[in-house]
């Protein structure tokens, strides 16, 4: 039976029945999946519960079902978390109480899903609407996105919660909080990696606000947070913090803010915490000129020596600062850039394989720039050159233990002959195109980066890239393709790709990633039903 | 009390010794040697003008028909940061506040002072640093202590603009030094002077204010910080700390002569001692480390003068010719006096050469046109030049008198001198000609006599060293032990911000070039790094390890003071 049908029998056999529960009344609506592991994760929003569909063996699908809270809003893969037990994390803002409908707590609940799919539950107040994860995946920062409504009477916007998920939940976990104010409300949360201060490892995360920025100690959440501004009171720019480096070695977070033509250095020092709730660092602040409109900003430089660089299309010229002795190297650029890729690799006049830095722009420059780390400071613009790429950059998807970066153009370039896509080679610094009638923004890297997967969102045909032979070619699978997802695989496992096709009752198409072939895949369907007419989970 | 006062006349004494004949013995003493000095070789502080010396007028030989001016001294500026033993700390006037700075560990602080701190000195040792906070006359004293500053206001005298500090820390005298920018005097009166107490706990501190001569011009220190003594135009006001409990009268030890006044002149004339300007300002007043005596000449006369600051009574030595300049050694034994008009020192032993002609031995350098002084901190040499006429030469002079005087060739003509504090090198700083120096047209020598430049000279070997530079050459620092000295140059239009960085050990110079103009110099003692304050809308400053050069640079101290923890 065709699965439409069968969801149609379905609705109106829920719908017949009169005095049933509410929940019978929901539409399914389930979201776009996420990876986790060789699973696919789909959240139900409407009936709160997230279905673990495993495609280890494409043959015989495993489906399981696992609520989660109420009103869930998002659903991630958990970083940092091994193949053997990957887990999803799922943020739901919980449920105001109706008649005959009690009310929900917020809640994050990491959905482990192994052979056995489990689901733990961290409970706060508030609804939040967004989450940031650290790198490592133990904590994760609930807030909520700016401009966006709680559904609520009343709610504090500049209210979090951390939730440390190596723990189990418990009355201080999550911790709540309210970030202190000067007027604006978290736009981003980024998570520093374990930062070195005197001697002490610091796992800090950094609340992005208007015009000031917050940092907040992961380990000891019973400390202050420690709120750095970026303009004096006086100042009317609206600041915004927008990327963050981080110097471990030298304990310091540089921060690049919209509508500043300077870096924030925040030099993490060491003190004595006189209080339980005191902090045991303090930054201190330093402004650093890169030129007009820095857009970009990377770490160069053995530590000893490490220097930032900054790229600044207003001025058209990158800038090596020395943030210590707040001195500024300025090298112009013949080609405006935005965009800064490191990579070690040769040179067309050298062989020794050294830091270089490649530097582009997304704002229709038709030219990118290598630039040579190596003495720059006494040969300056001699370590510049210049690359024509004959049209303008719109993506770029960097390969570099291949040593090339695939570009993405508008798809005018293709129409007019010269390629949607183009592959730099980053060593002998030539620029090849590649044909493409899809655009690469779907584009994506199989697990072991030596494909390269398009859906075209709108046909039947997957494309691919083989990054060993740059050999491109083609799949007709049996619908159109929405999406392609690569499958996470254990050791040893067989690399897979899942082509998601458009269907309410779900349907894929699970690939050999590493031999891509349609007698070989898969094509699974109906799995969204599974289990639907239950009204418990699992 | 009235001065006692006796005359000793020299118009006797032989000329043409080439250099010392006789001497007192070697000094070994070095008063001040234990601290890093800074400089302003600029226009800082007000009393010097670079534009005002002949040599910048092209001038390049010494016009025998025209009386000379007077000899430049040049003075601190309070109002750049200053360094403690860990902690510098840099006053914001317009934001009410001091930032103080971790030399260390490059954490500000900002610490609210009263209204519009200005002017700032740091105690010896500690890291407590004082400002004046200029519309409210007041002082704040910060205490910073494990990283936390505590503050502690107490009232000063009107218009207050220059602070002195005693060797020991303990005690600080607050004035308004009219030679200095300042604010004006609408009302008010120009004699009075803070004494400031440091207790052990901020509660403890005092602030006590004197009645004193008219105009301070300087207040100076026993080596034993046991008094101080404010010179003014009426002479020199004792304060003994121990024995001020509350506001006084500090009468004044008079410099002058007023007894030798007939009363017919009306107080016009100094008839009984011709050329004796009775109200001019006395200059160069020095105090023994002991504080028993004080010297001093006044600008243009040929007396010297002795004061006894115990018994109240002056001597007077008449040097035979004007007084250019005087100083005294470092152990107070002897009291160095440049004869400009005759090329000649004298060295007047302490007190007795006020009494006794044998004890003042002179030297005649034939041929040399001196006017100033300097005296090495440890008593052993004097460097003796002009900044008041075109020349190109310095004397170094062997206070010991164990070899003759040495004329070094400098090839630029001078507008400082200093010493190292461990004695062993000479910083002269130059003058410039009008000119651009890299005119292809000059030929080299006149190339040398436009550029900026200082000279280091090894007092050992008198090896001197001409280093040219791009810029005038701004404040400078020498650090306490005398191992480095740093240099800045500013030339905003030229786009010259640097620091020099000079080992004194080899005169190596290493340029470091700034982010910013740089304003202001210091050493840190207990960090071992030199500090540069720069010109930056959110304040900058930039720490050097005095022995590798590194550097780090902190930017945006108002920023800093808003982190909230």
């Amino acid at each position: 039976m065709n699965p439409k049908n069968l969801l149609s029998l379905a609705v109106l056999a829920a719908t017949g029945c009169i005095d049933r529960p509410s929940e019978f009344d929901v539409v399914l609506n389930a979201s776009a999946p996420v990876v986790v592991g060789t699973s696919l994760v789909y959240l139900d929003a409407p009936t709160a519960r997230a279905r673990v569909v495993t495609l280890s063996t494409p043959e015989s699908p495993g489906v399981r079902v696992l609520a989660v809270g109420a009103n869930p809003t998002l659903i991630e893969t958990r970083a940092g978390t091994p193949a053997s037990a990957p887990e999803a994390l799922v943020l739901s803002r919980g449920r105001r109480d109706e008649v005959g409908v009690s009310p929900e707590p917020g809640s994050l609940t990491a959905l482990a899903v192994g052979d056995a799919p489990t689901a733990r539950r961290y409970v706060f107040s508030s609804p939040y609407n967004a989450m940031a994860q650290s790198p490592d995946g133990r904590f994760v920062l609930a807030h909520y996105r700016p401009s966006s409504s709680a559904d609520r009477l009343l709610f504090n916007p500049n209210e979090i919660s951390l939730i440390d998920l190596a723990a189990a939940p418990g009355a201080t976990n999550p911790s709540t909080r309210t970030v202190r104010s000067f007027g604006g409300i978290p736009n981003r949360v980024v998570f520093a990696p374990t930062l070195n201060i005197g001697g002490v490892a610091h796992q800090l995360a950094l609340v992005f606000s208007d015009a000031y920025v917050t940092l907040i100690d992961l380990n000891n959440p019973q400390r202050n947070e420690i709120t750095v501004r970026l303009t004096l009171p006086e100042d009317p720019r609206a600041i915004l913090p927008q990327q963050a480096v981080f110097d471990l070695e030298g304990a310091t977070i540089y921060l690049r803010a919209q509508s500043s033509n300077d870096i924030y250095a925040l030099r993490l020092e060491p003190v004595t915490p006189m209080a339980a709730s005191d902090n045991d660092y303090r930054p201190s602040i330093n402004q650093l000129a890169a030129g007009q409109n820095p857009s970009d900003m990377a770490l160069i430089g053995e530590p000893a020596n490490r220097r930032l660089l900054v790229v600044s299309p207003g001025s058209v010229d990158a800038r090596v600062i020395d943030a210590r002795a707040n001195t500024t190297l300025r090298v112009p650029l013949s080609a405006q850039a935005d965009k800064i890729l490191l990579f070690e690799g040769v040179s067309p006049r050298e062989n020794a394989v050294r830091p270089r830095a490649l530097l582009y722009a997304t704002n229709g420059v038709t030219a990118v720039s290598f630039l040579e780390l190596n003495d720059l400071e006494a040969r300056q613009s001699q370590n510049v050159e210049l690359v024509p790429l004959q049209r303008s950059i719109r993506t770029a998807l960097p390969l570099l233990d291949r040593g090339v970066v695939l570009f993405g153009h508008p798809t005018e370039a293709s129409a007019a002959g010269r390629g949607a896509v183009s592959l730099l080679d980053l060593g002998r610094r030539t620029a090849a195109p590649i044909f493409s009638e899809v655009p690469l923004g779907n584009a994506r890297f199989d697990h072991d980066r030596t494909m390269l997967w398009v859906a075209p969102q709108s046909g039947e045909r997957l494309g691919y890239i083989d990054l060993r032979s740059f050999r491109p070619g083609e799949l007709r699978l049996d619908g159109v393709v929405r999406d392609v997802i690569p499958l996470g695989g254990g050791a040893g496992a067989r690399s897979r790709v899942v082509a998601l096709h458009e269907a309410r009752d779900g349907w894929v198409t699970v690939l050999d990633a590493s031999d891509p072939q349609r007698s070989t895949a898969r094509s699974v369907r109906g799995f969204l039903l599974s289990n639907l007419l239950s009204i418990g989970a699992e | 009390m009235r001065p006692w006062l006796r005359f000793v006349m020299l118009a006797a004494l032989p000329l043409g010794a080439s250099w010392w004949v006789g001497g007192c013995g070697s000094d070994s003493s070095n008063e001040g040697g234990a601290g890093g000095g800074t400089f302003d070789a600029g226009a800082g502080g007000g009393r010097f003008d670079a534009g005002a010396t002949p040599s910048d007028t092209g001038n390049s030989a010494v016009d025998a028909g025209q009386p000379l001016p007077p000899e430049i001294e040049e003075v601190r500026s309070f109002e750049a940061p200053q360094a403690g033993v860990r902690a510098v700390y840099v006053a914001n006037p317009s934001r009410d506040s001091v930032a103080v700075i971790d030399s260390q560990s490059l954490t500000i602080q900002t610490v609210e002072a009263g209204d519009g701190p200005t002017y700032l000195a740091t105690l010896p040792g500690r890291d407590v640093a004082l400002t004046i906070n200029v519309n409210a006359n007041t002082m704040t004293i910060l205490r910073t202590e494990g990283g936390v500053t505590r503050t502690r206001q107490l009232p000063v005298v009107r218009n207050a603009n220059a602070i002195a500090v005693a060797p020991d820390g303990r005690h600080a005298v607050v004035w308004l030094d009219t030679s200095r920018p300042n604010r004006g005097v609408p009302a008010g009166s120009f004699q009075d002077v803070t004494l400031v107490t440091f207790g052990d706990t901020p509660e403890a501190d005092r602030a006590v204010q004197l009645s004193v001569g008219f105009r301070p011009l300087e207040v100076i220190f026993s080596r034993n910080s046991a008094a101080g003594f404010v010179v003014t135009e009426d002479g020199v006001s004792l304060l003994r700390f121990e024995a001020i409990t509350g506001p006084t009268i500090v009468p004044s030890v008079s410099l002058g002569l007023n007894e030798f006044v007939p009363a017919a002149d009306a107080g016009v004339v100094d008839a009984a001692v011709p050329s004796l300007e009775r109200d001019a300002r006395p200059s160069d007043v020095s105090v023994t480390p002991d504080g028993r005596y004080a010297v001093a000449r006044v600008e243009g006369s040929r007396y010297l003068r002795l004061i006894d600051l115990e018994s109240r009574q002056v001597r007077i030595l008449d040097a035979g010719a004007t007084v250019t300049d005087l100083d005294l050694t470092a152990d107070g034994r002897s009291a160095l006096a440049v004869l400009r008009e005759q090329s000649t020192v004298l060295r007047v032993a302490v007190p007795s050469g006020f009494d006794t002609p044998a004890q003042v031995e002179r030297v005649a350098l034939t041929g040399e046109l001196v006017g100033s002084v300097t005296a090495s901190p440890d008593g052993r040499l004097a460097v003796l030049y002009t900044t008041a006429a075109p020349v190109e030469r310095a004397v170094l002079l062997d206070l010991a008198g164990r070899s003759p005087p040495a004329v070094i060739r400098l090839r630029k003509t001078v507008r400082s001198v200093t010493f190292s504090p461990d004695s062993r090198t000479v910083m002269v700083v130059h003058n410039r000609t009008d000119g651009a120096p890299g005119a292809p047209e000059t030929d080299l020598e006149a190339q040398i006599d436009r550029a900026w430049g200082y000279t280091l000279i090894d007092t050992a070997t008198r090896f001197a060293k001409l280093q040219l530079t791009p810029a005038t050459v701004g404040p400078f620092a020498l650090n306490a032990d005398g191992s480095y000295a740093f240099v800045l140059l500013r030339d905003d239009s030229a786009r010259v911000a640097t620091v020099q960085r000079v080992t004194l050990a080899n005169f190596a110079v290493q340029d470091i070039v700034l982010g910013s103009p740089p304003t202001s110099v210091g050493t840190i003692a207990g960090t071992m790094r030199a500090f540069v304050g720069q010109l930056h809308p959110e304040g900058r400053i930039t720490f050097i390890d005095q022995a590798t050069g590194a550097l780090q640079s902190v930017t945006g101290f108002e920023l800093n003071s808003r982190i909230v923890n």
